[in-house]
């Protein structure tokens, strides 16, 4: 693997590369004449169409692989008597005699294959015998399942243009994604339902998440390679935990095999960013990994000299190739009885994004009355314009093991460990340019402010399971499960510097040069910022469920009911440190010659403490207890119905760092009970086709630090936690059809409707009377609705897939209004109903992608495109100035291509289209000429507040597998 | 004929003097003692002072404090003429949920201080090493549920340290402390005759109704931070008159209306002396001054006398303050140098010259309401010296004009050949918005005066 790329290499010649591959693949048969045996393979059983089975006759030169319809054809084959041979993983060798005699063009051949029969699979619900990383496992998971899921094998992963579990997500119907600064996927908004109305299981285990005050778990931290499938489940069951709204992630890991196998793989790559400018990197060797006051004590008065700077000293590289790699290996040992696989890999990578940012001053100008239509509204003011370069190196690892061990027939064990951290090393520059009060369409003037930034995140997610499956009797089951999972994540001095500089005005007041132009003044240090951050958020959980399957007038009923314990102890450390320059000792400014250099002090009695009683320190245990009771029967032939009730207890204690004599709310604990109930019919029209009905009650809870009654004292308002939020509640309905046909065809369409009750939002509210904090408030009801539309079709070796969902939510919250009360002569606010979509919340949201396959020649390709509807991306305190991100489509290709015998090469290019993400305020421009110019700004009816570009990336590879 | 004329004139005088004697008769002046002014229970003076405090404390004592201090939401702290708190420098707070009165007088003056601090005033003093920006104790601190503080006669000195803890809601820990921080737009703040000493950060944070008269500001602000004197966040309304503000960092006074409270910030700058202010502002250009108005500020700026500051008035395009309902003049603008007087009106600003200022010019270009590139003062330079009793002009600085950064020997007062003298304006009122009152409110809001700056000819105004 030596892709080697110049530093200059352009994107030209990259598509020229990709070209030259996609060439290759497609080289052109020699042309005879002959006999054509053309027909399909299917299951002998379920009479599924499959795809990808070898078809070659014996002893010859003559082969060839079924397409994605699951059909074959082998061509200019000569008279005479052969041995057809069919080979498919997981099912038997077929062989078959066929004769072909002269004058006969075509002969049609469908062969049915038997799967390969493991007596040990009893205990899983579906045929194992079928290789669980394919599509077409999916799919039957999809039909099989007890409620709506949406399923994506490993196959399809592997084949996607994704490396990350989040960029897989948006791919899944009715799925979208926040991205991170770097442009990837973090966080998953399923059905316009923000990231905090789901949650994340591995393996059916709810995870914690490193984040420091919420529940939901970034799923960018998880490399795609690890997984069997992933599942998106948006109709909880009352065995499932009941807090997600939106629906639930499911990642499931790759598990033992039933043969020996092995895989490795290795590409490299590189980002298109890093061929227009340099990255930038620091020294995060010197980086404490703990703060001076975890040193040596709360107590400690630091000094300047216990804050290393060569951290903040930046140099500009090339950076060399993004580095991927990985393997899985499994086999089976003692007699079969123990399955055991290992997986690892590692992604290193670069990225980098440029974006441009205008911020907003606190608050607007005031209305000229309180009927404010947008034309008379309030004037959104803008009080600084950033450009940022982010330079992120990011390092992902993931490691799992995963053992079973079939005692006997009726007694199964089964471990698993796995690790996952992701490591991000990132350098921030930002021009902060004090929008100086007269602007003229020339070169600015004023205040400039140069940030540097370094910050090093270590976030770590490990999880153990062990579980057993036990039949009692013939009809009665029992697992269990005993989890210790733990999340953590580290910042440890986390610091920025500041420099400032003026740039004066070209006139005869200010500083200029011989020619009268305008001058920078000369460049003083400012304040220096170091944090140090961690946390941590571990698990303690036992499941236990039993089931029982009576014979019930001839027909089998499922009784289950179980329940589970978790004890969950989170803590967050804070502690923040703000050094000042030493001014000279005339008054005047210390200037800038290099960090290393600059001389820094704490200022005022106490800053050397920095800030151990930061709201930000708090722990908070949370103990869940839940139980169940569920039943599954099929009333009526062909009719599946599971019902019943889940109750889950939850108790909350938290503490903070504040003193409890001086501080009300220094500590406290919450408790509240739900019953969720829940009904899901299934009515098979026919072996292909589903219909589905589901109703379910679900909650999500606040996150952790919102229930804790802190204040911070923000520039514009203070933002203070709430101890009385209430918990989010939903009643969810669904109705969904799903058709699988042969192959890996496929439509489904569904509509959803969701009532929520007490959803949160976070909002600017009246305290006191002293004036408006930001807090998150329950906010009444809210309705969500929508439907989704899901379609694969192949054409032979071209296949389509699309989805595609419509999402129409509510929410009617108070927002301020800043206005002249002329009447009073006064400006002023008042409070006024907006009604709008729910934070997150696109309208529509979409996939399209096209598929290309010829098993023969061993090539998979795909081109994927993306689009995200307009949504809001961050909620304003003000009437109808929120942000909103604008529409992103986002265009990705892969293909791969069997090279050698078990060698496969893949290409991956992601954000082909280099689009923008663009955030705007929907509000008249009033910026785009004369002097209150700005930049961005080519919308008279939005103003442009920022912009982000990611650039192209690029991944070569190669894979090995055997089996 | 000349005897009956003299005759006639100590009649008129004998008549004279009685009917004078008998008009002032009708009035006696009358002394009675009374008890000292007390509420509750004597402060004990005999251990260090911690935690929550009330009561009385009394003449003559000295106090010394050990910890956070705070007087609860329904409690009282009176603090009698002459008492002395030390605050020490440990970073300690004085947190207000319910009242604070210190009542001092001319003659006992209280003072909040740390012991044993040697001041150094002299102008060009090293700033690094100067006690005035340590930053010793964390201010005074008032919650949203403070009532009411009124500080009289009273000296309060050496704020600045970093905040610990979340006492006092709007505190955060790990920052600067302000001076003097109310947060709740009913609250009512008076201080008069009093004297601020040294500061960190922002002197004081009033976002309040406030009453803040006739007292002398030193060396706020420090240099590596910056740091208003008197900053009006949104809630805040009230006077700031006949206020000495010497070397303030950034302004001397500001209102913004930042902050989203429901109550619009209203603020009558007037009759304030600003001395060498704005120059320890770490931004080198953009912002500092001596006083001005931004974002949705409303107010009056009358009778200002600015002394060799940063700029003058300025009235802030962005974020814009309302303009519509701000009114100036009669303001009284000097410099030591071209420089000072090309920025009495800051090109970019809102401000514009005004026919009563002095001096009255209009600049080269100069369209009404609307701001030229440049304004460029073409008088003669240092012309109209205000002729102060002790404080000669140009500026005896070691240096810079940063070099004044407190009273030290110099004397303020007009002298009676002052050109500042009967040229302000005294057609409109102070806002008045906290109550007359010998203990509960202000001893006297005084009304506009005929003279530029604190200190009036006739007596009236500042009174250090």
């Amino acid at each position: 693997m030596s892709f080697i790329v110049s530093k200059r290499l352009k994107f030209s010649s990259f598509i020229f590369i990709a070209s030259l591959l996609v060439c290759t693949f497609s080289n052109a048969r020699t042309t005879a004449s002959g006999v054509e045996i053309e027909g399909s393979v299917r299951d002998a059983n379920t009479k599924e169409y499959l795809i990808g089975a070898i078809v070659y006759l014996k002893d010859t030169k003559l082969n060839t692989a079924t397409n994605l319809e699951g059909k074959y054809k082998i061509k200019y084959i000569t008279p005479g008597k052969y041995i057809l041979v069919c080979k498919y993983v997981g099912y038997k060798i077929k062989e078959q005699e066929l004769t072909l005699s002269e004058g006969v063009k075509e002969l049609k051949v469908n062969i049915l294959i038997e799967p390969i029969s493991t007596e040990l699979n009893e205990v899983s619900v579906i045929d194992t015998s079928i290789n669980k990383e394919s599509d077409l496992f999916n799919r039957k998971l999809e039909i099989n399942a007890p409620s709506v899921i949406n399923s994506i094998s490993a196959k399809t992963i592997q084949l996607s243009p994704d490396i990350t579990v989040a960029n897989v997500l948006q791919r899944v119907s009715g799925v979208s994604v926040d991205r991170n600064a770097n442009g990837e996927g973090r966080f998953a908004i399923i059905r316009g339902m923000d990231k905090r109305y789901n949650y994340t299981l591995v393996n059916g285990i709810k995870i914690p998440s490193p984040d420091n005050k919420n529940r939901y778990v970034p799923m960018d931290i998880f490399p795609a390679e690890l997984l069997e499938r992933l599942e998106v489940i948006k109709a909880l069951t009352p065995a499932m935990e009941g807090d997600a709204i939106g629906g639930a992630i499911n990642l499931v890991m790759k598990s033992a095999p039933e043969k020996f196998i092995f895989s490795a793989n290795l590409s490299t790559g590189y980002s298109q960013i890093f061929f227009d400018r340099p990255f930038s990197s620091f020294n995060s060797g010197v980086i404490n990994p703990k703060a001076p006051s975890e040193i040596n004590g709360p107590t400690y008065q630091a000094v300047p000299s216990d804050f290393p700077r060569a951290n903040l000293s930046y140099k500009e590289i090339t950076p060399a190739p993004n580095t991927n790699f990985g393997f899985t290996i499994g086999n089976r040992f003692l007699k079969n009885k123990l399955g055991v696989i290992v997986a690892a890999t590692y992604q290193n990578s670069n990225r980098g994004s440029n974006s441009q940012v205008l911020l907003p001053s606190s608050q607007p100008g005031a209305a000229s009355s309180k009927d404010a239509s947008l034309n008379n509204g309030m004037l959104v003011q803008f009080s600084d314009y950033n450009g940022r370069q982010y330079s992120t190196q990011i390092t992902r690892m993931g490691a799992h093991v995963f053992m079973d061990y079939k005692l006997n027939k009726k007694n199964t064990f089964t471990l698993y460990n796995g690790i996952i951290r992701m490591s991000e090393i990132q350098t921030r520059h930002q021009i902060d340019t004090v929008l100086e009060k007269t602007r003229t369409a020339g070169p600015g003037t004023g205040e400039v402010h140069e940030q540097d930034r370094s910050r090093m995140t270590t976030q770590t997610i490990y999880n153990s399971t062990l579980q057993g499956k036990h039949q009692l009797t013939h009809n009665i089951k029992v697992d269990w499960s005993l989890v210790y999972s733990i999340a953590t994540s580290e910042t440890p001095d986390w610091a920025q510097f500041e420099r400032i500089h003026g740039v004066s005005l070209k006139n005869a007041n200010s500083p200029v040069d011989s020619n009268g132009n305008q001058v920078l003044t000369p460049t003083s240090i400012n304040k220096m910022t170091s944090r140090w951050m961690h946390n941590t958020d571990q698990d303690k959980t036992g499941y236990l469920n039993f089931s029982w399957t009576p014979k019930i007038l001839k027909r089998d009923v499922e009784f289950s009911t179980g329940g589970l314990m978790r004890f969950k102890n989170r803590s967050s450390f804070y502690q923040e440190y703000t050094l000042q320059p030493i001014p000279n000792t005339d008054g005047t400014q210390q200037l800038w010659t290099n960090i290393i250099d600059a001389r820094y002090q704490f200022l005022g009695i106490n800053a050397g403490l920095g800030a151990p009683t930061d709201a930000n320190n708090y722990t908070v245990d949370e103990n869940i207890t839940a139980m169940y009771g569920q039943v599954k029967f099929d009333p009526i032939r062909n009719l599946q119905l599971i019902g019943g009730m889940r109750v889950e207890n939850t108790y909350e204690n938290y503490t903070t760092a504040q003193d409890p004599s001086k501080f009300i709310g220094a500590n406290g604990t919450r408790k509240y009970q739900d019953m969720l109930p829940s009904i899901h019919f299934k009515y098979a029209l026919t072996s292909h086709q589903n219909i589905r009905l589901s109703y379910f009650s679900s909650i999500s809870r606040p996150g952790f630090f919102e229930i804790i009654p802190y204040s911070i004292p923000g520039e514009s308002w203070t933002e203070m936690g709430n101890v009385y939020l209430k918990h989010t509640q939903a009643d969810n309905y669904d109705l969904r059809y799903e058709f699988f046909s042969k192959g890996s065809n496929q439509l489904m369409a569904g509509v959803f409707y969701k009532n929520i009750t007490n959803p949160i939002e976070w909002a600017l509210v009246k305290e006191g009377t002293s004036g408006l904090i930001l807090q998150p408030q329950n906010y009444g009801n809210a309705t969500n609705y929508g439907f989704e539309l899901v379609f694969t079709k192949f054409f032979g070796a071209f296949g389509i897939h699309a989805n595609y969902t419509y999402t129409n939510s509510s929410i009617t919250t108070y927002k301020q209004i800043y206005y002249h009360d002329a009447a009073k002569n006064t400006n002023t606010f008042d409070s006024i109903a907006q009604t709008r979509p729910l934070q997150g919340q696109s309208a529509h949201i979409g996939n399209f992608s096209l598929l290309y396959k010829n098993s023969k020649l061993g090539i998979d390709a795909q081109l994927a495109l993306v689009y995200t509807g307009r949504r809001i991306s961050q909620l304003s305190g003000y009437y109808e100035l929120d942000y909103w991100q604008k529409a992103f489509t986002q265009l990705d290709f892969s293909a791969e291509k069997r090279a050698f015998k078990k060698f496969f090469v893949f290409v991956k290019i992601n954000n082909i289209l280099n689009s923008p993400l663009i955030t705007e305020i929907v509000y008249p421009n009033k910026y785009m000429t004369g002097k209150l110019m700005l930049p961005m700004q080519d919308n008279a009816n939005s103003v442009t507040v920022e912009k982000e570009i990611f650039y192209q990336t690029y991944l070569i590879g190669l894979r090995y597998k055997i089996n | 004929m000349k005897k009956s004329l003299l005759q006639f004139g100590l009649m008129a005088m004998l008549a004279s003097t009685i009917f004078s004697c008998s008009k002032s008769s009708s009035s006696e002046t009358v002394t009675v003692s009374t008890p000292p002014f007390q509420l509750g229970q004597a402060v004990s003076d005999a251990s260090p002072l911690v935690g929550s405090i009330k009561g009385t404390m009394l003449t003559g004592k000295t106090y010394t404090v050990g910890g956070d201090i705070l007087i609860n939401a329904s409690d009282t702290l009176l603090i009698q003429p002459g008492v002395t708190i030390n605050m020490g420098q440990s970073g300690y707070n004085f947190g207000v949920k319910g009242t604070l009165l210190s009542l001092g007088t001319k003659a006992q003056p209280i003072w909040i201080t740390v012991a044993g601090i040697t001041k150094t005033d002299l102008p060009g003093a090293p700033m690094n090493t100067d006690p005035a920006y340590k930053g010793m104790w964390c201010g005074i601190n008032c919650d949203s549920s403070c009532k009411l503080v009124v500080i009289k006669w009273t000296h309060i000195e050496f704020t600045g340290a970093v905040l610990t803890n979340s006492m006092i809601t709007g505190n955060k820990p790990g920052s600067n402390s302000y001076g003097m921080f109310f947060q709740n737009p009913n609250t009512v703040f008076v201080m008069e005759d009093s004297w601020f000493y040294g500061a960190l950060d922002d002197c004081m944070r009033p976002n309040c109704k406030f009453s803040i008269m006739r007292n002398t500001f030193e060396k706020c602000g420090s240099p590596a931070i910056g740091g208003d004197i008197i900053n009006v966040k949104s809630g805040g309304t009230g006077d700031a008159a006949y206020n000495l503000i010497v070397g303030a960092a950034t302004n001397g006074t500001k209102a913004s209306n930042k902050g989203g409270t429901p109550v619009q910030t209203n603020c009558r700058f007037y009759n304030n002396t600003y001395v060498h202010c704005g120059y320890k502002q770490p931004a080198p250009v953009g912002r500092a001054g001596s006083w001005n108005f931004e974002e949705g500020a409303k107010g009056m700026a009358y009778n200002g006398l600015v002394i060799n500051c940063r700029t003058g008035l300025r009235i802030v395009a962005n974020p814009l303050a309302d303009t519509a309902n701000i009114s100036y003049g009669y303001n009284f603008n000097y410099g030591d140098s071209q420089a000072v007087y090309n920025w009495i009106y800051p090109p970019a600003d809102l401000s514009y010259p005004q026919s009563t200022d002095i001096p009255a010019f209009t600049p080269a270009g100069y369209v009404k309401g609307q701001a030229v590139p440049v304004y460029t003062y073409t008088g003669t330079v240092g012309a109209n010296k205000p002729m102060f009793v002790n404080f000669p002009l140009p500026a005896q600085i070691v240096n810079k004009l940063i070099d004044i950064q407190a009273v030290g020997s110099f004397d303020f007062h007009l002298s009676s050949s002052s050109p500042c003298i009967g040229k302000g304006y005294t057609g409109f009122s102070p806002l008045a918005v906290v109550p007359v009152n010998p203990i509960y409110g202000a001893t006297e809001i005084t009304p506009p005066g005929a003279d530029c700056g604190a200190f009036q000819s006739n007596g009236t105004g500042n009174q250090h």
